[in-house]
C-alpha cells in the first residue's frame, strides 16, 4: 500500500534512517504530512538518538512540524483551563477522552500529536446539563438541519459538535464511546466507574486500559481508513503504557465486561504482526488467541502491507464490515429513504411550493 | 508520466504530471538551471501531482499533494493554479521561518520589506522596484530566519494581476511578462520574470533594514511617507504574518528584533515615479 515507507519508518526508524535515499525521504515527508505524523516522527528521532544521522532538510521540516504541534498543545491546555471553570461544580463525572486525555496525562505519545477537537464523555442522563453548561460558556452547535440534529441525538453517541463563538474551539460531547444504535452493545459503565480524577482538576481520565480499549473500538468497529496508520501507532504506544502500568490482566477483564474483546484481540494481533509488540504477545498467549488471526486484524494488515490487489479487496471488505457493525441494515435502510425524502420536502417548502 | 523538479530555494518541489504542457509552460517561468529531471538522491520538500481525471466536463486537471486535493482546473488555467497550489503547500509547513505576507527586495545587502494585504499595490510596486534594479527576494513571502533574523529569498515569478500587467508593460517595455491567463478567480493573471540578478542570488540572504507599508491612494496628489512608531509596525507585521501565532515566544522575539533593526514607514502614493524617487533617496 501507499503508506509503506511511513510504516517502515514507524516500525524501525533506525533501519529507515540508515537505508533511506533522497527519493525515500521525499515520499516520507509527503506521507508524514498527509497522516499528521511529522512532529511525532521528529520526537521519535529525537528520543531514539537518531537526529544526527538525519539529513538537515528533514530535520528542518520536523522542527517546523514540532513548532506547530507545540502551539496546538498550548491551545489545548488553554482550552482545558477555560473548561475547568465550566465543569468545576458539575455533580456528575466529566471524562476526557482520546487526545485531550493523553495530553492531560502527559503520555509520551501526546508529544507531537495534532488535535482537532476536545472529546468529553458524560453520563447519558447528564448530557443535557453538560450541554447547557457549555452553552452558557459560549459553545453552540454549528448550524444543522433538523434531520441531521435528530440523527445525532437519536442514533449517534454524541451531541452535535459544539463550537466556541469566539475561539472556534470544537467540543465533541459524548454520552457513549460508540453509537448505541449499532449492532454492538458496549457497556461503558466500568469505564466511568474506574475513571481517575486529575489532580487539581474538575476532569477525570479513563485508566490506560480503558483508553486503549476505546482507541481499539474506535479503529476496529468502523469503516474508515484515512487515519489507519496514525490510529495503529496510537495503539502501539498505548499498549506499551498499559504494560508499564501493569494493567494487562485488568485490560482483558475490562474488555470482557465491556464486551469488546474482539477489538482488543484484533488490536493485539495487528501490533504483534507489525511491531512485534511483547505486551500483545503476552496477552494473546495467555488467553490462547495467538494462532488464528481474526478477520479484522487480517484486513488491517492486508491494507497496510498487502500488494495492490489484496489491499484493494481488503479495503472493500473493511468498508462492508465496518458498516455492518455501525449501523444495522434496517436503520441504514430507513435513513437511505428518509434523508432524501426529507431533502425533497425541504426543497418543496422553500422553493417549489406555490405561494 | 513526465515527472520533473523545480529546484528553487529554500523549498524545492517534485511535480508529477501527465501533461507535457505544464512543464513546457513552466520553462517560460523558471530558468533552465532550476528545472530538472527527478534525481533519486535529492530530497524534495514538497510534491505536487497534476493529473488528468474525468470529473464532469471542462475541468480535467486535478492539482493535489498526495491525498490532499487542492483544486480542479482546465488546461488554460493550469499555470496559475499550479503556482497557487505550490503556495498552498508551503503555507502550512513553513514554521522553520517567521513568514510574513510581504514583498522583499534588496540593495547593497540591505532588505526592504513591503508588507501589505492584497489590493494595496504591493506586487506592482515590487515589480517596479525590481525593474529599477533592486534584487527580488520574494513578491509574496518574507521568510525570517528564527535563529539569526536574516531574510531568506524565495525567488519565484512575480504574479501580476489585472491592470498592473498593462501598467508594467507600459512603464517597462522590456519587462518579460509571461503566461498571461484571463478569467481566473483572481481575474487576469500574468507572471513577470525575476531579473537575472535575482535568480543568480536565489540562495543569498539579506539583512532587514526598512519596513514600508504601502497603500495605493488614487486620489492622492503628493506622496506621503510617514514614520511609523515601532510598536505599530510590530502589530501590523504580526497581523500580516502567516504564522506569528504559531511560533509563540520565538515569533515574538524574532519580530521584535526585526522591528528594532529597521526603519519603519507608512507610504501613501498615487504616482509611481514619486515612489521610485522617494525610496531611492530613503534607501
Amino acid at each position: 500500500m501507499l503508506a509503506k515507507p511511513l510504516l517502515d519508518f514507524l516500525t524501525n526508524p533506525s533501519r529507515f534512517v540508515e537505508q533511506a535515499d533522497g527519493a525515500r525521504w521525499t515520499v516520507f515527508l509527503q506521507l508524514a504530512r498527509q497522516h499528521g505524523l511529522t512532529a511525532r516522527c521528529h520526537y521519535m528521532l529525537q528520543s531514539q538518538g537518531l537526529m544526527s544521522q538525519v539529513p538537515e532538510q528533514i530535520r528542518r521540516h520536523g522542527l517546523s512540524a514540532a513548532r506547530y504541534s507545540k502551539k496546538q498543545q498550548h491551545s489545548l491546555f488553554y482550552e482545558l483551563q477555560q473548561l475547568e471553570a465550566v465543569f468545576g461544580r458539575a455533580d456528575f463525572p466529566c471524562v476526557l477522552l482520546k487526545g485531550a486525555a493523553y495530553r492531560a496525562l502527559a503520555l509520551p505519545m501526546s508529544y507531537g500529536r495534532l488535535f482537532a477537537d476536545i472529546d468529553i464523555l458524560v453520563p447519558k442522563a447528564q448530557l443535557r446539563s453538560a450541554r447547557d453548561k457549555l452553552f452558557f460558556a459560549g459553545f453552540a452547535e454549528l448550524p444543522l438541519s433538523d434531520y441531521d440534529r435528530a440523527y445525532y441525538l437519536t442514533w449517534s453517541h454524541q451531541n452535535p459538535p459544539l463550537q466556541h463563538y469566539q475561539r472556534g474551539t470544537v467540543i465533541d460531547l459524548h454520552h457513549h464511546i460508540y453509537p448505541p444504535a449499532s449492532a454492538k452493545h458496549i457497556d461503558i459503565q466500568v469505564l466511568l466507574e474506574h475513571a481517575v480524577p486529575l489532580p487539581g482538576s474538575a476532569f477525570l481520565v479513563p485508566t490506560l486500559a480503558h483508553l486503549f480499549l476505546h482507541a481499539a473500538v474506535h479503529l476496529f468497529y468502523q469503516e474508515e481508513t484515512h487515519r489507519l496508520l496514525k490510529d495503529i501507532f496510537d495503539l502501539q504506544d498505548l499498549l506499551n503504557e498499559v504494560q508499564q502500568q501493569q494493567q494487562l490482566e485488568f485490560i482483558w477483564q475490562q474488555a470482557q465486561q465491556m464486551q469488546v474483546q474482539s477489538a482488543l484481540i484484533d488490536a493485539c494481533q495487528v501490533l504483534l504482526a507489525l511491531f512485534d509488540n511483547q505486551a500483545a504477545r503476552q496477552l494473546l498467549t495467555q488467553y490462547s488467541v495467538l494462532r488464528r488471526q481474526r478477520l479484522g486484524a487480517r484486513l488491517v494488515l492486508a491494507m497496510l502491507t498487502g500488494s495492490g490487489m489484496n489491499a484493494w479487496v481488503a479495503r472493500q471488505l473493511w468498508f462492508l464490515r465496518g458498516h455492518s457493525f455501525k449501523m444495522r441494515w434496517h436503520i441504514l435502510l430507513y435513513h437511505a429513504v428518509a434523508k432524501p425524502a426529507n431533502g425533497l420536502r425541504q426543497l418543496w417548502r422553500s422553493k417549489l411550493k406555490p405561494r | 508520466m513526465t515527472d520533473f523538479a523545480i529546484n528553487t530555494a529554500p523549498f524545492s518541489v517534485l511535480v508529477s504530471s501527465r501533461s507535457p504542457a505544464l512543464r513546457k509552460a513552466l520553462t517560460e517561468l523558471y530558468p533552465p538551471s532550476l528545472l530538472s529531471e527527478v534525481d533519486d538522491s535529492t530530497i524534495y520538500d514538497f510534491t505536487l501531482d497534476v493529473r488528468r481525471r474525468w470529473a464532469g466536463w471542462g475541468r480535467p486537471f486535478h492539482v493535489s499533494s498526495g491525498q490532499q486535493h487542492f483544486r480542479m482546473t482546465d488546461k488554460a488555467q493550469l499555470v496559475p493554479v499550479f503556482e497557487w497550489g505550490l503556495n498552498w503547500c508551503i503555507a502550512s509547513y513553513q514554521h522553520q521561518y517567521l513568514a510574513i505576507h510581504a514583498a522583499v527586495l534588496e540593495r547593497d545587502g540591505k532588505a526592504l520589506i513591503l508588507p501589505a494585504p492584497p489590493g494595496s499595490g504591493k506586487s506592482t510596486l515590487c515589480a517596479v522596484l525590481m525593474q529599477e534594479g533592486w534584487r527580488l527576494l520574494s513578491d509574496e513571502m518574507c521568510l525570517i530566519d528564527l535563529s539569526n533574523g536574516v531574510i531568506w529569498p524565495y525567488v519565484r515569478p512575480v504574479s501580476l494581476k489585472n491592470q498592473s500587467i498593462a501598467l508594467i508593460k507600459q512603464w517597462y517595455p522590456d519587462a518579460r511578462v509571461r503566461q498571461v491567463t484571463v478569467g481566473t478567480t483572481k481575474g487576469t493573471v500574468g507572471y513577470l520574470l525575476p531579473s537575472e540578478l535575482s535568480w543568480q542570488a536565489y540562495q543569498q540572504p539579506a539583512k532587514a533594514a526598512w519596513v514600508v507599508f504601502p497603500q495605493y491612494q488614487p486620489e492622492q496628489t503628493e506622496l506621503m511617507l510617514t514614520p511609523l512608531p515601532k510598536a505599530d509596525a510590530f502589530m501590523h507585521l504580526a497581523y500580516n504574518s502567516f504564522n506569528y501565532n504559531v511560533l509563540a515566544e520565538e515569533g515574538f522575539t524574532a519580530l521584535s528584533a526585526l522591528v528594532q533593526q529597521c526603519v519603519t514607514y507608512r507610504l501613501e502614493y498615487a504616482d509611481i515615479n514619486q515612489v521610485i524617487r522617494e525610496l531611492n533617496a530613503l534607501c
